[in-house]
């Protein structure tokens, strides 16, 4: 470097040195070097002067000094090269620190490898199904409370390994669509979530089932690592891509939200192991409500702010709605978790305790009816498996929200440990799964004609979405779905009755979800060695 | 024009009206009623070309020489309204053939493909259109609307 450039620092000086200075270094300069010229102020005299004897150059602005020149003969080839790659080094650093600033940064990479959202969906029902045969297995009096082993067991199965699980998958898919930019390395990331995430679940059912100390902390230690490594960079991805939309703000906040449930069964995993009394279930409750409310509620809130106007036709969401309530909800949610849990050091329930309670009730119950208002003024009337898995979803939310207010209001009588327990199916089986499900019918056949038609080298016919997973069965996993929610809701009042037949039912609703994945799957297979 | 619209505003509306158009086709198709059909996926077809054509020969263009990106994300757009048109297509043959389930099956393809496309705009192209081509806003505006 030093042989070739002349360093001339004239910042220093006095004018006319710094002129003088240069003109005589012209003199000095060899074959194949340029000089650097250091300066305070644009010698502008300078270039006529530089230009009348054959030298070319070329002027950077710089912090300090404020100018460097550099000044090569035009007839030297070597000291050109080196002049121009120099240049052209300076560009790109420019180019790129100008790209780096010019937010939201955009990359619209397509999509992340097929594999990546697929494995997630896959093991979805396989989970729903162990879910089913523990419920199964134990009876029904594993449905006398939401607190016996199975009950909870089965509980997590659904919450972990269907819901979450589906979520995580769809979170790295949808990113690019709601935030322009892939989640980086995704194949990695999706390897070691995925990997640490389907024992995690495992260990985790199982802890409940034969309440070992083992069984809780390798479920801590596996499900938490799968957890932060998902969480810190969906939360990184989002943040620094600069997007700031209705969706992207919910599904921000939801992502905290799951933080904060995580964060919560770690504790109770550290705090009680397999034990524990009264504090465990005040903890129990603010883990299910960020769960429920934060997590999987702000999730599909966020995406239902895109999706429902976009894919169903219909008008948008009123601005209070996008702009205010996730936010607000997540403030009640911080309240409400203080007051349920200093509450037991007060005499009876305060009042913050049922406002808070019962607002989050509100907002949600609102939400819900103008989804189903939105749903009622859309123009692509056609039926839709997928409108009607959303509609079952709110029609389903806004019952769960009337119980649970009674259930708020109401004394504790013996009658709600039943009341409970048909809170839980609305919400896990009416609510989450149910959108969940519904969203799985469009994003999977979607995907499977988008990577399809990605690969194509030669023209030929693609599958049609409707193809790819026939609508006629759809529907009839639809109805199998409808008819194992009312069967566990009544199963609760009927035990000795519906329980079998309704257990079997959910099994049955998850099998053919699952076959009908897996015809996704072989329709893409079979194309691709086509 | 009375009030100056943001490029982003206007385009969003176009996307609208389009879906409105190409439910409206659906609806027909799904009901049977194939003259109807034929008019409206006609109206849905023009309403897609032309805005296509407003971003493809006026909007990117604009954007691509002001912020010297040309490989970036209007080029994954432009592959996009290809994938598009291919539909477009598939419903043209289907709609003249009659054939409800193959305009049906990709009706719904178009739908999911279309509807992705246009988030992507409306959430972060047209925003950044917005501010990268501030300066000659207007004279856009009125060129895309006097296109047809």
């Amino acid at each position: 470097m030093a042989e070739h450039e002349y360093l001339l620092d004239v910042s220093q000086l006095e004018p006319p040195e710094p002129l003088q200075k240069a003109l005589s270094a012209l003199d000095e300069l060899q074959a194949g070097q340029y000089i650097r010229l250091l300066h305070r102020r644009n010698p502008e005299l300078l270039y006529p002067l530089l230009e009348k004897r054959g030298y070319a150059f070329h002027t950077f602005r710089t912090k300090e000094p404020a100018f460097e020149v550099l000044i090569w003969k035009k007839t030297d080839q070597e000291a050109d090269t080196r002049c121009q790659a120099l240049i052209k080094q300076a560009w790109d650093i420019k180019k790129k620190k100008a790209e780096a600033k010019d937010t939201p940064k955009l990359s619209f990479e397509q999509a992340p490898p097929i594999s990546i959202p697929f494995r997630f969906f896959l093991m979805a029902p396989v989970f729903g199904f162990v879910a089913a045969m523990v419920l199964l297995f134990a009876g029904p009096e594993s449905m006398d409370s939401r607190w016996t082993p199975e009950a909870v067991s089965a509980v997590h199965f659904m919450v972990l390994g269907f819901s979450t699980m589906t979520m995580i998958g769809a979170m790295m898919q949808i990113l690019p669509v709601v935030i322009g930019t892939i989640i980086p390395k995704s194949r990695l990331v999706s390897n070691i979530v995925f990997g640490l995430y389907v024992p995690g679940v495992v260990f985790l059912g199982s802890a409940f089932l034969f309440r070992k100390d083992i069984l809780f902390n390798s479920a801590a230690t596996f499900l938490g690592l799968a957890f932060s490594v998902f969480i810190v960079v969906v939360l990184h991805t989002m943040f620094t891509s600069g997007v700031r939309t209705s969706a992207s703000r919910a599904i921000k906040l939801a992502v905290i939200s799951l933080a904060v449930t995580v964060a919560m069964g770690v504790v109770m995993v550290a705090i009680f192991g397999a034990h524990g009394g009264v504090a465990k279930h005040l903890f129990a409750t603010i883990h299910l409500g960020w769960g429920l409310v934060g997590w999987t509620g702000l999730l599909i809130i966020g995406v239902s702010f895109q999706v429902v106007p976009m894919f169903q036709i219909t008008p948008q969401y009123p601005i209070w709605i996008r702009q205010w309530l996730p936010i607000s909800l997540v403030y009640l949610l911080v309240l409400w978790s203080l007051v349920t849990y200093f509450h037991q050091y007060l005499d009876g329930k305060n009042m913050i305790y049922y406002l808070s309670g019962l607002l989050i009730l509100l907002l949600t119950g609102l939400y819900s009816i103008n989804t189903l208002i939105l749903q009622k003024q859309r123009r692509r009337k056609i039926p839709d498996v997928t409108v009607s898995f959303w509609q079952l979803a709110m029609v389903s939310a806004i019952l769960g929200i009337v119980l649970t207010a009674v259930n708020i209001i109401s004394p504790e009588t013996g009658e709600y440990y039943l009341l409970e327990l048909v809170i839980g199916i609305v919400v896990i089986s009416g609510v989450m799964q149910s959108v969940i499900n519904g969203m799985l019918y469009k994003i999977m056949p979607f995907l499977v004609w988008f990577h399809l038609q990605a690969k194509q080298t030669t023209p030929g016919v693609l599958p049609n979405m409707k193809e790819i997973i026939r609508g006629r069965r759809m529907w009839i996993q639809y109805w199998l779905h409808l008819g194992s929610i009312t069967g566990l809701a009544g199963t609760v009042f009927y035990p000795e009755l519906l329980f079998y037949p309704a257990v079997t039912l959910f099994a049955a609703s998850m099998l053919l979800l699952w076959a009908n994945m897996m015809t996704a799957v072989w329709t893409y297979q079979k194309t691709v060695q086509r | 024009m009375d009030m100056a619209v943001a490029i982003s505003e206007l385009m969003t509306q176009h996307h609208q009206e389009c879906d409105g158009y190409f439910a409206s086709a659906e609806n027909a198709v799904a009901q049977g009623k194939w003259d109807e059909a034929a008019a409206l996926f006609d109206q849905f077809e023009n309403a897609l070309i032309l805005h296509l054509r407003r971003e493809e020969d006026i909007l990117f263009p604009a954007f691509e020489t002001e912020t010297g990106q040309t490989g970036g994300p209007t080029q994954m757009m432009r592959m996009e309204h290809e994938q598009m048109k291919a539909l477009t297509q598939n419903l043209k043959s289907a709609c003249a053939a009659r054939d409800k389930d193959g305009y049906l099956g990709n009706s719904e393809t178009l739908l999911v493909l279309m509807q992705q496309h246009n988030m992507k705009e409306e959430q972060i192209l047209y925003p950044m259109m917005d501010r990268a081509l501030d300066a000659n806003a207007d004279t856009l505006v009125s060129e895309v609307t006097s296109l047809d």
